[in-house]
């Protein structure tokens, strides 16, 4: 074997080296560990449930619901969702009421509550029970067995960040603005483990009084990052201003207040 | 004639040899950084959920009365002392950090720690909910903690 040879075989071992190399490089790109992110979801199933109950909102639940109030008790859970849940979480509240029949415990009541109000379609489906004691209407004691059940609606998007900067090259980050100032803003859409996300987005801004201002954008992709400007016009309200985004679902993502003044 | 075809063979192979070698350099230390930044993602998201279940459920460092109603007196002692390393320490928070706690239109009531990098390395960003009990009255708010090295 002569210098040729020599070099075509050390070629073929570099070569061989490289493939591994790019084997290794793609079976050691991971998914985020799923204990972490099932701690996480299952955490807040719980939290859900304890500020449920804290907040007197499961005994109104239950009240309604066995008084024939079904429709005025999912508005409340609803209304009680939407303030509580993160913008990209769904929720199943199952409320199981057991009552003592004279000799054992049987299930009186059951109900079942849904925000925004479907089924799971997700399989990632996080769930959390709790026990509580109440005494119903007769002062008798009963136990009600709450079952919460979260899930992830839009890809795991989880953390919409909204930045805003005084420059187009966004260097210099501010919230304080004046007239005829440019506002260039940047959203950023990830998951809770950090990784960018696609999602498509609405962007409203809001005057001091809370009206849109017509200044956004409607449906805009977000792969990860997005940005754009508008403009503070000369009669413009001084104030606190708001940047709003939302998802096509038209549910709030997250909001960035900026102040304009004079 | 066949000395200029052995020396040709040997520039084509020593050229392809050094393309693999440097090939194999760059695939490697992106592996080494990808790696190396998995890991510190990982330690800051352990870093963020452990401050966050301390808060929220534990009674006697955190800052609840029980698990997840918030206790004002105990909120307010943690904002004063969030720039003491030692207090915030208590909490397994050992790295860069922003706390926050906002109400249900998402809009800050009270934050402490530094301000966000643009470029944070490893950041991560979890919220968990709670309620705030101020005297008499109760609201829902979202607590939220951003890790980064």
């Amino acid at each position: 074997m002569g210098m040729r040879g020599f070099i075509l075989f050390v070629d073929a071992i570099f070569a061989a080296l490289l493939v591994l190399t790019l084997f290794s490089m793609l079976l050691s790109f991971r998914f985020p560990e799923s204990p972490q992110e099932n701690y996480y979801y299952t955490a807040l199933s719980k939290d859900f449930l304890e500020i449920l109950v804290q907040s007197g909102t499961a005994e109104e639940l239950i009240n309604l619901s066995e008084n024939g109030m079904e429709d005025y008790a999912s508005i409340l859970f609803k209304e009680f969702s939407m303030k509580a849940l993160l913008p990209d979480l769904q929720c199943k509240l199952l409320i199981e009421v057991y009552g003592w029949n004279g000799t054992n415990f049987t299930l009186k009541n059951n109900f079942t509550f849904y925000y925004p109000g479907n089924e799971p379609a997700s399989t990632n489906v996080y769930a959390a029970k709790k026990i509580i004691l109440r005494k119903n209407s007769s002062n008798v004691e009963e136990f009600v067995v709450l079952t919460s059940n979260l899930w992830s609606s839009s890809l795991n998007v989880t953390m919409i960040s909204i930045n805003t900067f005084l420059d187009e090259k966004m260097k210099y980050p501010s919230i304080n603005f004046r007239r005829n100032d440019t506002v260039f803003y940047r959203v950023r859409a990830k998951d809770n483990f950090g990784n960018p996300v696609k999602v498509n987005i609405s962007v409203v801004i809001l005057d001091p009084s809370g009206g849109d201002s017509g200044k956004g954008v409607q449906n805009v992709l977000v792969n990860g990052i997005y940005q754009n400007s508008f403009n503070f016009e000369e009669n413009d309200a001084i104030g606190a201003w708001k940047i709003v985004v939302y998802d096509l679902s038209g549910r709030l993502m997250s909001v960035k207040q900026i102040n304009l003044g004079e | 004639m066949k000395a200029q075809a052995f020396s040709l063979d040997v520039i084509v192979s020593i050229l392809i040899l050094g393309l693999l070698i440097i090939s194999i350099f760059y695939l490697t230390n992106q592996i080494v950084q990808d790696s190396y930044e998995q890991r510190r993602r990982e330690n800051n998201i352990n870093c963020a959920l452990l401050a966050l279940r301390i808060l929220l459920e534990d009674k006697e460092i955190g800052i609840v009365d029980q698990r997840n109603l918030i206790n004002s007196t105990k909120l307010q002692n943690f904002l004063n002392n969030c720039n003491n390393e030692s207090f915030i320490g208590r909490f397994g928070i050992t790295r860069n950090f922003y706390f926050r706690i906002s109400d249900e239109f998402h809009s800050p009531l009270y934050e402490c720690g530094y301000s966000i990098p643009q470029k944070g390395e490893g950041l991560v960003h979890f919220t968990r909910i709670g309620l705030l009990r101020n005297g008499s009255r109760e609201k829902i708010v979202k607590v939220s903690l951003v890790i980064w090295a």
